[in-house]
């Protein structure tokens, strides 16, 4: 690897590049997918590769190709340079770089159980039995439950002088049950939706979490919103469970702090973000009970790493801190615009493609409430849990979400079911509307295996820690005519 | 790859499998994207790759493995594995078998002109669509990609099909301090993509937006542009156009199969073979695909089906598989037929109504019942008395497709491929919209 990688940051340096970095990396996956009472899909897969980035008359330049052999990436490299040629007859400005620290390092997820050596027995086993628990729920159409496993050996080199190697594992499944009426669908997911929970660690992800033992509960649910009553429309207060805290955070946070957004470079497709450098420091973001951080040290995110895509050390950043915005994600390249060092959130999806910001784990920090005394203070409320829609405009201003469940806060307790809960706002308003956040024994670190952004599209596997929260002043139910 | 070659490859896969059936499926190609903004090209990349994914059937249990790698080990590790994960399973009675070979149709192959353009080429295109955006003092930022694809299917059961094709999409957002501007449009020719036009269109919405206005939200009529139906079709193909959704009574044509779905002057169809969508005239277990009518005259008509949902279902297979989709077999080349009219006719014929150039972050909210959610974007305008008259902020809608496609006045006879949808432009008597967000740049007040 080390000569392969020395060979193209010579090609590359030698046909003029300022910067080259290489990544060789070699995945593997594995996915599981039982439907009812029958093997969707039992798939194994690798892919292996390496991409060449560049700076070259002070533009950047990439090129990736399959073939890990010298012809290839030395080819590969100078390919990337006569790339980074023709960025730089459209160039307004050089490509500046943050200064990096040169870095000889290895890191690797610390896991239990390596997932790829669980014999696949057992997975299913595990699966059937949670299907079959969920199965025996009358009224259940559809049961479908599921593991998933990466495995991404890393190794990169740039003309800094790092050399890092990096192998790091994604863990993760859950179970879906879906109830069936002739005028609606109404389902269920555990430990959370999009096919489940995922997490940085082994096979001991799944143990942990239970399929068989929540698998009735969740069908169970699924089946009895299809007679609850319906989520009503209003302004009222609003309790999220910790996972949908966790996609509002992702959403409506994590991707505005981005700052290749706030510089403008996603504005054709991602789009831009409302937290313009003049709000650093400037713009209270939330209330003084939201805390936010960019934390890639943090154990078992999906957004845990030794060193990001750019050979930067993992990091925790402040983001919101005590409701002021205090911070961005950031590269080498938009970091030296703030003249600062980046904080390393530059990520790839996989060795053909481009690295850009993403989220590392982006996390609320826990406050001081129980559950019931998130509860007790509400006269009149909706608890909802499980996301089921999600939707927020290009500057991640307008957001509108839908759980998949919801209950009524009666005078601090809950009470009747309700479905199709929706609720919609404008994040700044609703960030400062918490007034209250889940204490630590609450808090969970969420997976989002599906974070799309860039051109071509890059699915990114992110996290976010969370507690349950409270929110004063929502507009609720505004998805349906009531 | 050439087509020789590939076939070698499979054949020497296949010739390793030692299971009732098996099947492997190539794909991948060679794609460049330049990207720019502010003026600029800021991201700029090329890669090549390739995969094989084995399907091995033991008794009606299914394995499948895939690598990027073609060298003999790992031909035989892929196989084994395939093989491994099969036998472990339990049968699955429903399975009938992989498809046998048939003919398909011949359709449009690669376009040489877009699969071989370089990043030189790219990076001359973007300097005149960035010339034109900085000649009028604005910025520019959007992206061009070219792309070879391949596809090819082999199976034991004496199958090989094979296919090269070529794709460029383009799409443009021109920015003032206020206001915003996009185009867009895909094509398997490069050639037939006028950046010069899609950059007028463009520089033109970001300029007639500068003068914005609040509106309150409410149902008004809408002027939906190709690339918001597009938009909308797109999610209305996740609310169940597929056997596995009607299987599981989870469609939105479930019950509702003949039945009246929206006007009668629609007719939604799926057809791989039209020449400007991007043709594959196989699906990805090498049967070929049928042209479905999904909605014809208003009516639910049909949904696409694969060999496993056609054989449990009773139904004709239309060659709509896709790779081990969790989705089950899917309509990938939606075609919403033109009607007769023009955007500027429907422009001139609205009183007052609301013309939208694209949405974005579109979600389904419901998907039995077909309300989506999203975001208007880049391009909202009032329409008065037959013109438009200002901007207006971004809104919020939240819609039941079937509802908007069943109160659809007119329909443009200009189509535009977006996304794997060739749509044309649509004036619908009414549409939802439920809240609104801030100024683009600067404001200070947030709306909900």
């Amino acid at each position: 690897m080390k000569d392969l990688a020395i060979l193209a940051l010579d090609a590359a340096s030698s046909s003029g590049a300022s910067y080259a970095d290489i990544r060789i990396v070699e995945s593997r996956h594995e996915e599981i997918r039982i439907r009812n009472e029958r093997i969707e899909a039992a798939e194994a897969g690798e892919s292996t590769g390496f991409g060449v980035r560049v700076v070259c008359d002070g533009a950047w330049g990439f090129a990736a190709s399959r073939d890990v052999n010298r012809q290839s990436v030395k080819a590969t490299a100078l390919l990337a340079v006569r790339v980074a040629k023709a960025s730089a007859s459209a160039r307004k400005k050089d490509v500046i770089l943050a200064t990096a620290p040169k870095a000889m390092d290895h890191y690797k997820t610390p896991i239990v159980r390596d997932p790829f050596h669980v014999p696949l027995e057992e997975k299913l086993n595990l699966l059937f039995l949670a299907a079959k628990e969920a199965r025996g729920v009358k009224g259940i159409k559809t049961v479908a439950c599921r593991t998933e496993f990466w495995r991404d050996r890393k190794f990169f080199a740039s003309t800094v002088g790092s050399l890092i190697e990096q192998d790091i594992f994604h863990s993760g499944g859950g179970i879906f049950a879906k109830a069936v009426s002739p005028d609606e669908v109404q389902h269920r997911s555990y430990p959370n939706s999009f096919g489940g929970d995922y997490r940085a660690g082994g096979y001991e992800v799944i143990e942990h979490f239970q399929l068989p033992q929540n698998a009735r509960r969740t069908a169970e649910e699924a089946v009895a919103l299809l007679s609850a009553a319906q989520c009503p429309s209003g302004t009222t207060t609003v309790v999220l469970d910790g996972t949908q805290v966790s996609l509002q955070i992702h959403e409506s946070c994590g991707h505005a702090v981005e700052l290749d957004r706030v510089l403008g470079s996603e504005v054709n497709f991602a789009g831009t973000s409302f937290l313009t450098l003049d709000k650093l420091g400037r713009l209270q973001y939330g209330s003084p009970h939201v805390n936010i951080t960019a934390d890639a040290t943090c154990p078992g995110g999906l957004g845990t790493f030794g060193y990001d895509d750019e050979g930067i050390p993992a990091f925790r950043a402040d983001l919101v801190k005590e409701g002021l915005l205090t911070g961005y994600l950031t590269s080498r390249e938009t970091a030296a615009t703030l003249g600062q060092e980046s904080n390393g959130t530059m990520r790839a999806e996989g060795w053909q493609n481009f690295p850009l910001i993403r989220m590392t784990n982006i996390n609320l920090l826990p406050g001081k409430h129980s559950f019931d005394g998130l509860l007790a203070d509400v006269e009149d409320g909706v608890y909802m849990e499980t996301n089921r829609s999600w939707s927020i405009d290009d500057r991640r201003v307008n957001f509108q979400f839908g759980t998949e469940i919801g209950r009524e806060i009666k005078k601090g307790k809950l009470g009747r079911l309700l479905k199709n809960p929706t609720y919609t706002g404008i994040t700044v308003e609703f960030w400062n509307s918490c007034d209250a956040v889940g204490e630590a024994a609450l808090w969970d670190i969420w997976g989002t295996p599906n974070c799309g952004k860039g051109q071509p599209m890059q699915s990114m596997r992110t996290a976010q820690g969370a507690a349950p929260a409270r929110f004063r002043n929502v507009k609720v139910g505004v998805g349906y005519r009531t | 790859m050439k087509e020789s070659q590939i076939a070698h490859l499979l054949e020497s896969a296949l010739s390793r499998v030692k299971a009732d059936q098996g099947e492997l499926l190539f794909q991948g190609g060679v794609s460049g994207t330049t990207r720019f903004a502010d003026n600029r090209i800021h991201q700029n990349m090329v890669s090549e790759d390739y995969t094989i994914t084995c399907r091995c059937v033991i008794r009606k249990r299914t394995g499948y493995a895939t690598t990027n790698r073609f060298d003999s080990d790992s031909l035989t590790r892929m196989v084994k594995k395939a093989q491994e994960i099969a036998g472990k399973q339990t049968p699955d009675p429903d399975f009938q078998s992989l498809p046998s070979a048939s003919p398909y149709p011949q359709v449009q192959g690669c376009d040489e002109e877009t699969a071989t353009c370089t990043p030189e080429l790219r990076a001359e295109k973007i300097r005149k669509v960035i010339s034109a955006a900085e000649s009028g003092g604005l910025s520019a930022a959007g992206q061009l990609t070219t792309t070879r694809r391949t596809l090819a299917v082999m199976n034991t059961q004496g199958l090989f099909a094979y296919h090269q094709g070529s794709q460029a999409e383009f799409s443009l957002t021109v920015l003032t301090p206020v206001s915003s501007g996009y185009s867009g449009e895909d094509s398997p020719h490069l050639s037939a993509l006028s950046l010069e036009q899609l950059t007028e269109r463009a520089i033109r919405k970001a300029l007639e937006g500068r003068k914005i206005q609040d509106l309150p939200p409410g149902d008004y009529p809408v002027i939906l542009e190709p690339l918001a139906v597009g938009d909308m079709i797109d999610v209305l193909g996740w609310t169940g156009l597929g056997a596995k959704d009607m299987e599981e009574e989870s469609s939105c044509f479930t019950g509702r199969m003949g039945t009246e779905v929206a006007s009668s002057s629609i007719t939604l169809v799926d057809d791989a073979t039209n020449p400007r969508v991007y043709c594959t005239p196989f699906d990805f277990e090498g049967v070929p695909k049928r042209r479905v009518v999904l909605i014809d005259k208003g009516k639910a008509r049909g949904v696409v089906t694969d060999s496993y949902y056609a054989g449990k279902m009773k139904l004709k297979n239309t060659g709509h598989a896709t790779p081990r989709g969790e989705d089950g077999p899917q309509p990938w080349h939606k075609i919403l037929l033109p009607g007769e009219s023009t955007v500027e006719e429907m422009i001139q014929g609205t009183e007052r109504g609301i013309l939208v150039t694209r949405f974005w972050y579109t979600r389904l909210v419901d998907r039995k019942q077909t309300v989506f959610t999203g975001m208007t974007r880049d391009g909202t305008f009032l329409v008065e008395n037959g013109k438009v008259t200002s901007g207006v902020r971004d809104f919020r809608f939240n819609q039941n497709i079937l509802e908007a496609l069943s109160s659809v006045e007119s329909i443009s006879k200009d189509q535009v491929y977006s996304s794997y949808v060739l749509a044309p432009a649509l004036k619908i008597g009414s549409f939802r919209f439920t809240g609104r967000t801030a100024a683009r740049r600067g404001g200070r007040s947030w709306i909900s």
